[in-house]
């Protein structure tokens, strides 16, 4: 491990020099770099020690790594983690550490109208401690009456290197806003959110686990296009005390699986585009008729008209 | 609004302007008779056309992107 200041003077004259002209002033709080560093953690000063930013490496950049540490560092400085919805790690200690990942299974009924989707994943969790993680809420389930958990075991497995391992298959209908701006080429990242209801964020801490993301080869949605899986873990701030006067620490850690999706470019070319342009273009050809025409002059636009305001309400 | 209103909308506006053109032509020939010069006028609607699809095409792309 280095401490920031350590580091800067070793590496930076000759990895970026750029990296200087923060200025003496700059308090950096505290850095870390593992020994082979597949990860690199930054905390914000001041902060709780569990207000930490993660930024995992991915494999194939591990001979870059010292280079590439740098280059996250200054993109971490540049752009710090707000208060109240910062990023979220394994710190070094306090919160105990439930490495998260999630399988998914299917995602269908996904409805544009009510916003909401059903999805049916595993969910697994990989902790050392006493403090079981599995009672967690999914913060933006709805219809929760109609959902099924199923856990792996009745009590958590011990696995190797001391970690207690335990997971469940839920399915459930969850609440999206589906942003319809840029319809019919928007893309969505549906998110299933999991919070602990027991512990809070100096207790717990919900990471993301090597490769946490993972979906069914074979699973497609029909009429949309998967881009892909993604995990993020933070910490989330209830601003209220819920009522329980003298409770202070609202800030719960939350990881969140996203899905990114979008509509198929065809759909827009082939199904909305070409009778588009095909209206356009025998409206534009009333331009071409002979001027003394009038009545088929006219005429054309017309229908171009008509046809357009019945594409548009179809 | 939505992004394909917003196309809609482009074309509503170009069928306007054809509209627009063709009732302007459509008078001014039957005003002037056989005194119209045709070939100019044939000439601008074919300059006009493009012009209009020109300008819905660059619309479109512009609020594609």
């Amino acid at each position: 491990m280095y401490s920031l200041q350590e580091f800067i003077p070793k590496f930076s004259s000759h990895h970026w020099p750029g990296f200087q002209s923060i200025g003496p002033d700059f308090n950096p709080g505290t850095i870390v770099f593992h020994q082979k560093i597949k990860e690199f953690e930054y905390r914000i000063p001041g902060s709780h020690p569990a207000y930490t930013t993660t930024t995992n490496l991915p494999k194939f950049m591990e001979n870059y790594r010292l280079d590439l540490s740098v280059l996250c560092l200054a993109f971490l400085v540049i752009f710090q983690p707000k208060d109240g919805f910062s990023q979220v790690s394994d710190s070094l200690d306090g919160p105990e550490k439930v490495y998260t990942g999630i399988y998914l299974i299917n995602i269908y009924d996904l409805d544009i109208n009510e916003h909401s989707f059903y999805a049916d994943c595993y969910i697994w969790f990989r902790w050392k401690g006493d403090r079981d993680p599995m009672n967690i809420e999914f913060v933006n389930a709805v219809d929760k009456w109609g959902a099924t958990l199923t856990p792996f075991y009745e009590e958590p497995k011990q696995i190797e290197d001391g970690f207690w391992y335990n997971g469940m298959r839920y399915e459930g209908r969850f609440y999206h806003p589906f942003d319809l701006e840029r319809f019919p080429l928007d893309k969505h990242l549906i998110d299933i959110q999991i919070e602990n209801v027991d512990y809070p964020i100096d207790s717990m801490v919900y990471l993301a686990d090597t490769n946490a993301s993972f979906i069914r080869e074979e699973f497609q949605i029909p009429g949309w296009d998967i881009l892909g899986a993604s995990s993020s873990s933070k910490g989330h701030h209830y601003p209220v005390d819920f009522g329980n006067v003298g409770q202070t620490n609202t800030d719960y850690s939350n990881i969140t699986f996203l899905f990114s999706l979008r509509r198929p470019l065809n759909y827009f070319l082939l199904k909305l585009l070409l009778p588009l342009v095909i209206v356009i273009l025998a409206s534009l050809g009333a331009l071409f008729i002979h001027p003394s025409s009038i009545d088929a002059r006219i005429s054309l636009p017309i229908g171009g008209l008509l046809s357009t305001v019945f594409l548009q309400q179809s | 609004m939505v992004l394909m209103d917003d196309i809609y909308l482009l074309v509503y506006a170009m069928i306007a302007g054809i509209m627009f053109r063709v009732i302007l032509v459509g008078n001014r020939v039957a005003r002037e008779k056989k005194s119209a010069d045709i070939q100019t006028i044939r000439k601008k609607d074919r300059r006009m056309a493009m012009i209009l699809l020109g300008a819905l095409s660059l619309g479109i792309v512009i609020l594609v992107l």
